[in-house]
């Protein structure tokens, strides 16, 4: 016999411990999170006012295997390939919708052919009817499309496609349409405004810092400007001077580079645009961070900015150039602010002023953190419209959610509006031993541009673990 | 409640009753004379015949210890301190007051690789206690022979082997408190089994071990914990071969641990974490003689570390755990490393030997916050040491270390000089000094941290930190009548070291934080060491007193350039032969240690000291045989029930610091062992 009478003697007991031991040292890797597949609402509104819109078919994370989502259709007072389109195509009441690895949502474009006509009581209804092997139908199967304006009467869990830990998006919401509208925060640098203002304000959600040279000559401004300001003009470069030995004077001069955080107008970094060309002067622009990990820093510019009839023009260039461009902008009175790439010229950045109520994005807010107020970038912050849009907060202690109603309406007092109201005061910061979080004791009451006033409330700060995806839910309170 | 216990309980107790097996020594009566020690030589030797300053612990001490971790061991050793990093569930190491990242830990002689952790530190609680024979420990580097990071000193831990001859099995349980926390899955629950056999010229051994850690409370709420818990496994074996001229073995180790690090939920959503190690370590050393002069001594080893932290979400309610999304919420950072050393010690005459040798160190990493990519240090050492026995008193050892790096700058050579002088039969000084050096680590050289607050990378160009070390011991027999021994010594040490590796704006780009070569700093202590060894009653007192430089001392004078921490240890076993019983009693008093710190007051930076608090840590063990096999321990551990010690910091308001005290324990506990050990 090989082994030796000793272990042969003890040889189950060996075995058995050695198999325990086997059995519990194998450690399983959970499972990836289930991906649910919904419409990302279940009403939109199609009015005339618009010729395409986009449905969205949301995952609830990115999607691990290619296939196809198939959706039955069913139309009611509408006729396909006369008054309408879609791509993919519907084919026999159903619609094919391919599934791309690696994509969190797949969409429909429904577009209607030039020169239909419509009531405003056609209707269709989409049904996520069968999907790939790996997804799992999610709450929002059915999606009701109507052809007119809508009022949405609320949704139960919607989340906020912030794009990831790096927020990399900012996102504006119509509670009333139940649209949520997504653009890379990159994509533009400043804001015109357009109503009677002549104001320009800052991309915060870049961390961009503007500082005026006092001069009033493009071509004078050269590198020259800026000995000193690369160890100052950022905000990576004020936080390392307020935690470092003694806190330098400059420090008190910071605030001035962003626009007031409330989103008063007559705060901005950059002065009023005067009618009086001389007095308008060239500002260096640090464009802030861009989009990517780690996150990239955007080049500095000079800009001068003029009026130019009922509009403006704007002149700018590198630092260096000796010479620049020019662009004229023009008031647009259905947004807000006309938006700028210093790249690209003229986007379209934000809806219409009567299209969306509060937006998500970081932001560069004014904070004391022991040495007098700087500015300091703040992640998953809520701006609210300044057109018409008014937002309070409630405490559960004043007021359930689930229990206000309409009749606590005649009681309310909305307050002093200012674009930070919610900001990010729905959660809670975080610190070294402890994860940023929501704040489960409050919700907000949000009054539309149309009088429909909204309860709502953010439920999630992350979605399967992932930062930058928060979620809310909202219910209707009283239609405008 | 512990079906491990019950069943381990029950399957020693039928062995112990179907025995019928030969009497053997009971290890605890065999007293040791001459402590013997291989660490820094070729073969094993007496400590007292060894140039070096060495501290064995052996086996019977650490089983007085009731240890289920080596830290519980080296906590009540003087010049050693412990402390908890309660985000990670590491813990800090230091030595004679530097950071463990300058301590090099071996197995057999052999580096570990896999350092993690804020101090950059081999995590020494990741080694199966119940493998260890004993463990070396030599204060001062020793970095002419085991190059890089043995700055402060060596720790050696050198493993159990076969019984020549026979078979060997030993199964132990070991039941712990956490503090007041105990039950399925709450206190210490460990159970290993090692085996041996030792036949002709071959012999082979076994080891398996489970230890869990239930976790610490202590002021957190809910599901958090103050000390993470933590899961481990561990298994070995060794086989080799052992011929009158030749000798060698391949041994591989596999430890696998998981700390649990669950979050605070939110909408029935935790966001929890764990942290999952795993360490295969490879080993092969051959040793031949060539001829009776010449010896041949190789070591090699491959060892594969991995860290994977796992974050996941999971529903309190329904119990669903899912992996989380995301950029870096998912993983794995790999350690490969490679160790070959050549040694051909050359007797050539009575008075004089020679050392030649090649130790050639390769390490790579990837992974998460390591910039993209694998990155590769290349480290070569040729070694030339000498042993010249000038007369019957007076032994010399100089020693010379070339060095050849592929990534930082190393010193080309360093030199080190250790002489032993005998005065005596009973008594010896002994001088050493030694140029000592830490490699930038591999996170220093290519650390990349981003993000909306953060802007950390590494630096190439780092240069070694470097140190020159010098102490001196006399050590005094006062008594030596067969077993009975009473001996004195005292030792002395300063440690100073140059281009020590510190945070920094980056010169290119001021907005970003890098690592530099700035600063310095020096250790400097004294201890003195009364052991008095009998058959029944030793006794080992402690005291030692060590001071720190004060790195603000350039900025302000009127600062103390050091500071100073007593520390004192003492130590008795008794042991009742008749009975087959033995009592250990070990008691370490840690002095205030204070410490100078800038803080940000009314916006002026200011120089304040700070005070660590003094504590008594203390661990008392029973320990019975009841028979030949079965042995029964049972005790406490911390027995002064010291969690966090207070700290006069300012900085506790500041971005970045939370805690105005330090972990160092989490409170009283008591333990029972169970150990069966047939030999045949």
């Amino acid at each position: 016999m090989l082994l030796p009478s000793f272990f042969r003697k003890n040889l189950f007991i060996t075995l058995l411990l050695t198999g325990l031991f086997i059995s519990q040292s194998c450690q399983k890797t959970p499972a990836l999170p289930d991906n649910f597949v919904s419409f990302q609402t279940n009403a939109l509104g199609f009015p005339t006012t618009e010729s395409t819109i986009s449905i969205i078919i949301a995952f609830s994370r990115a999607a691990t295997t290619a296939g196809t989502i198939t959706i039955n259709t069913a139309l009611v007072g509408v006729v396909y390939d006369t008054q309408i389109t879609t791509s993919p195509a519907l084919v026999s009441n159903t619609i094919q919708v391919p599934v791309v690895i690696g994509d969190i949502s797949e969409s429909i474009t429904l577009s209607k052919k030039s020169g239909a006509l419509f009531e405003g009581t056609e209707s269709m209804k989409f049904t996520i009817s069968a999907l790939p092997a790996e997804m799992i139908f999610g709450p929002n199967l059915t999606l009701n499309i109507s052809f007119a304006q809508i009022i949405s009467s609320g949704a139960a869990e919607t989340t906020i496609d912030g794009g990831g830990a790096n927020h990399p998006n900012k996102v504006f919401i119509d509670l009333s349409g139940n649209k949520m509208t997504s653009i890379p925060r990159s994509d533009w640098d400043l804001g015109f405004a357009s109503g009677n203002d002549f104001r320009v304000k800052l991309n915060s959600a870049n961390g961009m810092l503007a500082l005026s040279t006092g001069k009033s000559d493009m071509n004078a401004v050269t590198a020259a400007d800026t000995i000193g300001l690369g160890s100052r003009f950022s905000l990576g470069a004020v936080f390392n001077a307020i935690i470092g030995t003694d806190v330098p004077a400059w420090i008190a001069g910071t605030p001035a580079w962003i626009d007031d955080p409330s989103g008063d107008l007559s705060k901005t970094s950059i002065t009023e645009v005067s009618s009086t060309d001389t007095s308008n002067k060239v500002y260096i622009i640090n464009e802030g961070m861009g989009i990517g990990t780690p996150a990239p820093p955007l080049p500095w510019k000079k800009v001068r900015i003029l009026r130019k009839g009922s509009g403006y023009v704007i002149q700018y260039a590198d630092i260096n150039a000796t010479t620049f461009t020019e662009t004229n902008i023009n008031k647009d009175i259905t947004r807000n602010f006309q938006y700028m790439d210093l790249e690209k010229g003229i986007v379209s950045v934000e809806p219409d002023k009567e299209q969306w109520d509060i937006s998500w994005s970081g932001f560069t807010n004014l904070t004391n953190l022991g040495a007098g107020l700087v500015p300091y970038y703040f992640q998953d912050v809520i701006l609210q419209n300044p057109y018409k849009v008014q937002t309070v907060q409630i405490l559960n202690t004043t007021k359930d959610y689930s229990a206000f109603g309409e009749s606590d309406l005649t009681t309310l007092n909305f307050g002093v509006q200012s674009q930070v109201n919610i900001g990010a005061n729905w959660r809670t910061g975080g610190g070294p031993t402890s994860a940023p979080a929501i704040r489960n004791d409050r919700y907000y009451i949000i009054k539309d541009a149309s009088n429909n006033v909204y309860k709502l409330r953010f439920t999630a700060l992350d979605s399967n673990g992932e930062r930058g995806k928060p979620k809310f839910e909202y219910a209707l309170v009283k239609k405008g | 409640m512990f079906p491990w216990a019950v069943v381990l309980s029950l399957i020693l107790l039928i062995l112990n009753f179907n025995s019928n097996a030969q009497t053997i020594e009971d290890s605890f009566s065999i007293q040791q004379i001459e402590e013997i020690v291989v660490t820094g030589g070729v073969t094993p030797h007496s400590a007292r015949q060894s140039v070096y300053q060495i501290r064995s612990i052996g086996q019977e001490t650490i089983k007085l210890h009731g240890a289920s971790r080596l830290q519980d061991v080296l906590a009540t050793e003087t010049n050693i301190r412990f402390n908890q990093d309660l985000a990670t569930g590491g813990s800090n190491m230091s030595m004679q007051g530097l950071a463990g990242q300058n301590v090099k830990i071996l197995i057999d002689g052999v580096p570990m690789i896999g350092r993690q952790g804020t101090n950059n530190e081999i995590n020494i609680n990741q080694i199966d206690i119940n493998t260890i024979q004993r463990v070396e420990i030599v204060e001062g580097p020793m970095s002419v022979i085991y190059g890089a990071d043995a700055l402060a000193g060596v720790i050696n831990i050198i493993t159990k082997k076969a019984v020549e001859g026979k078979y060997d099995l030993t199964a132990r349980i070991q039941e712990e408190t956490v503090n007041n926390a105990y039950g399925w899955p709450a206190g210490i629950h460990q159970e290993s089994m090692t085996g041996g056999i030792a036949k002709k010229d071959l012999f082979a051994k076994i080891n398996l071990s489970r230890n869990e850690f239930g976790g610490y409370q202590g002021s957190a709420t809910g599901r958090d914990f103050q000390w993470h818990p933590k899961t481990q496994y561990m298994a070995g074996t060794i086989l080799g071969v052992d011929k009158i001229k030749t000798s060698a073995h391949y041994r591989l180790d596999w430890t696998n641990e998981n700390i649990f690090n669950p979050g605070i939920p939110t909408s029935n959503i935790a966001n929890d974490q764990n942290y999952i190690t795993n360490r295969w370590m490879h080993q092969f050393q051959l040793d031949h003689n060539v001829s009776t002069k010449i010896k041949l001594n190789t070591a090699f080893s491959f060892t594969h570390f991995s860290r994977n932290v796992e974050s996941t979400t999971f529903n309190v309610t329904t119990q669903d755990r899912r992996l989380s999304l995301g950029t870096d919420s998912q993983d794995t950072t790999i350690f490969n490393g490679f160790t070959g050393r050549i040694l051909l010690p050359i007797v050539i005459n009575k008075s004089i030997s020679l050392l030649p040798g090649v130790d050639v160190n390769i390490e790579s990493g990837r992974g998460g916050r390591i910039q993209a990519g694998t990155h590769t240090i290349k480290d070569a050492g040729f070694i030339l040491s000498g042993e010249l026995k000038l007369s019957d008193k007076l032994q010399i050892k100089p020693g010379l270390r070339m060095i050849y790096n592929s990534v930082y700058h190393a010193p080309a050579a360093i030199p080190s000089l250790n002489t032993r002088w005998n005065i005596s039969s009973k008594s010896n000084i002994k001088l050493s000094y030694g140029r000592g050096f830490r490699a930038p680590s591999l996170r220093e050289l290519y650390f990349s941290f981003f993000d909306s607050n953060h802007a950390v990378v590494g630096n190439t160009n780092l240069k070694s930190e470097l140190s020159n070390s010098f102490s001196g011991s006399w050590s005094w027999i006062l008594k030596n009548s067969g077993p009975k021994e009473v001996s004195l010594s005292l030792n002395g040490f300063y440690n100073s070291i140059d281009n020590l590796i510190n945070f920094g704006q980056n010169a290119a780009n001021p907005l970003e934080v890098t690592y530099i070569n700035i600063d310095h700093y020096k250790t400097k202590g004294l201890t003195g060491q009364l052991q008095s060894k009998a058959e029944k009653l030793s006794l080992n007192f402690t005291a030692s007193y060590t001071g720190r430089y004060n790195q603000l001392y350039t900025e302000d004078q009127a600062t103390n350039a050091f500071v100073w921490s007593p520390e004192g240890s003492l130590s008795i076993n008794y042991n009742f032969q008749k009975n087959k019983f033995s009592i250990g009693l070990f008691q370490k008093y840690t002095g205030k240690t204070p410490y100078y710190e800038t803080v940000l007051v009314d916006s002026k930076q200011i120089i304040h000291q700070a005070i660590l608090k003094d504590y008594f840590w203390s661990d008392l063990t029973l320990n019975k045989s009841i028979n030949t096999r079965l042995s029964i321990s049972t005790g406490v551990r911390n027995l002064f029930n010291i969690k966090q010690v207070a700290n006069s910091s300012l900085a506790g308001n500041g971005v970045h610091t939370n805690a105005n005290s330090l972990a160092v324990g989490y409170g009283r506990s008591l333990f029972l062992i169970l150990n069966y050990n047939i030999i045949k």
